[in-house]
């Protein structure tokens, strides 16, 4: 049970940080949300 | 070949029945087509009446008249010359080019994909993604889960033929059941998340209205994005702890031609750690993991990272579409129309994963006694082992004769620690 919960956590932890270095990176998810051309194909 | 090649071309090959039907290959339907060819030399290489009511019917029909109809300022007629145009490109002819992505367009975003300015095929895909794939892929799932219910309501649980020994095996490491949680974890929230991306327009939001939807559906995009790292390693992990184990074997023949066991009562076949059953669920969720990550990786870097002309290239020279009759697939596409195939493969392989999924967390909870205990504690009573994986039982007791006693003592103890 230990063992499950650590790795929750830790893909909580990846989640985070990967979240963190895509944005220093440039590739956060809004820019991806606001693709223009997705956008107008989903409406 | 290098992993990286078996990676992406294993998974690809999955990929060519499923999308024959979804990618617009160009074709002309036989009937009529030298007729048509015909008219559309007296008209001067326009469009006819026939390719209209034919595109009208849904049939194919080649656009290769249209999109090499763009001009070409080296041959036009001067300017000063009866019909000569600016340029030496007609109005229809620039919308053609522009139309087939073939116009040498500027645009001022900064996005590749901004110099599509026409791109047709997104209505097959918005059709797609609102019909087809929600009516089947949802009915898929609702088909399995309805499917384990029955099971479990008319057969039971399946229950260990004899009392638990009371006897408890290491069965899974803390590191095996560190990764298969990672991925497991992950994987419950990417599918959620992942299905209310694609139906929540259709059956979450006539219940909730789209104000209280908007924060629920922008939250499940930020889990979706960013736990497919937590996936990908986990799926990583998975494969070099558990690929050796995996590998098919003639014993598992004998599993399968049993049904593992299904239909004769406290009777299975032997089997090593891991039956033919989880081999199957082993190697679906490797290929099948890895081709929804990579395209994945696709959506997740928009328009950097194409896949689909690179796949149809390389399916091109080996002649598979050909063999389907399908003619040549495109490998020149609008960057648009390569992130509609690869969301609609996206969704379609992780439905697919998804249900077969949904079969193993099934077996693996309420429908087989002891299987959850394998992957909580790690430790599996004598009596299930002898049961379910008699020569992984025997190869264990084996190693514990080799192995000095203090060991076997300590190995008890993380068992039981767990």
């Amino acid at each position: 049970m230990k063992t499950m919960l650590m790795s929750f956590i830790a893909a909580i932890v990846i989640a985070l940080v990967a979240n963190y270095v895509l944005d220093h990176m440039g590739f956060s998810t809004q820019d991806v949300a606001t693709a223009p051309d997705v956008r107008v194909m989903d409406k | 070949m290098t992993v990286t090649n078996i990676c992406f071309k294993l998974p690809a090959l999955l990929l060519v029945g499923i999308l024959m039907f979804f990618v617009p290959v160009p074709g002309e339907s036989d009937a009529g087509a030298q007729t048509v060819s015909g008219a559309r030399q007296a008209t001067g290489g326009a469009q006819t009446l026939a390719d209209i009511l034919a595109r009208q019917k849904g049939l194919k029909v080649n656009n290769d008249f249209r999109r090499n109809a763009i001009g070409n300022p080296d041959q036009a007629a001067s300017i000063r010359a009866p019909l000569g145009t600016l340029g030496g490109v007609s109005n229809a002819e620039v919308w053609r080019a522009l139309r087939f992505g073939e116009a040498d367009v500027t645009v001022s975003t900064r996005l590749p994909a901004a110099r599509a300015t026409i791109q047709s095929t997104g209505m097959t895909w918005l059709k797609f993604r609102r019909g087809p794939l929600i009516t089947y892929g949802g009915g898929l799932l609702v088909a399995v889960i309805v499917l384990l219910a029955a099971v479990l309501a008319i057969h039971g649980r399946f229950r260990l033929a004899r009392p638990p020994s009371g006897v408890r095996i290491l069965r899974f490491s803390a590191m095996e059941r560190f990764s298969h949680w990672l991925l497991a974890g992950s994987f419950v929230i990417l599918g959620l998340t992942g299905l209310m991306q694609l139906m929540g327009r259709a059956f979450i939001i006539p219940l909730i209205g789209k104000d209280a939807f908007a924060p629920i559906a922008l939250a499940g995009k930020w889990a979706h994005n960013n736990l497919a790292w937590a996936f990908i390693l986990g799926l990583i992990l998975t494969f070099v702890l558990w690929v050796a184990k995996n590998i098919p074997e003639r014993g598992d023949i004998i599993w399968l031609a049993n049904a593992g066991g299904l239909f004769s009562k406290g009777e299975h076949p032997p089997s090593k750690k891991f039956n033919a059953g989880q081999k199957l669920v082993f190697w679906s969720v490797i290929l099948l993991g890895s081709a929804i990550s990579l395209l994945g990786l696709s959506l997740l870097f928009p328009f950097d990272l194409p896949i689909f002309s690179h796949l149809f290239h390389w399916l091109n020279g080996l002649g598979l579409s050909h063999l389907f009759g399908a003619g040549a697939l495109p490998e020149r596409m609008p960057l648009q129309q390569e992130m509609q195939l690869t969301q609609a493969a996206h969704a379609i392989l992780a439905i697919i994963l998804t249900a077969l999924i949904l079969g193993h967390i099934y077996i693996g909870s309420v429908g087989m006694e002891g299987a959850l205990d394998a992957m909580v504690s790690g430790t599996v009573d004598e009596e299930w082992a002898k049961e379910h994986h008699s020569l992984w039982l025997e190869s264990v007791r084996d190693e514990e004769q080799k192995t000095p006693a203090s060991e076997n003592i300590a190995a008890k103890g993380a068992a039981e620690r767990g």
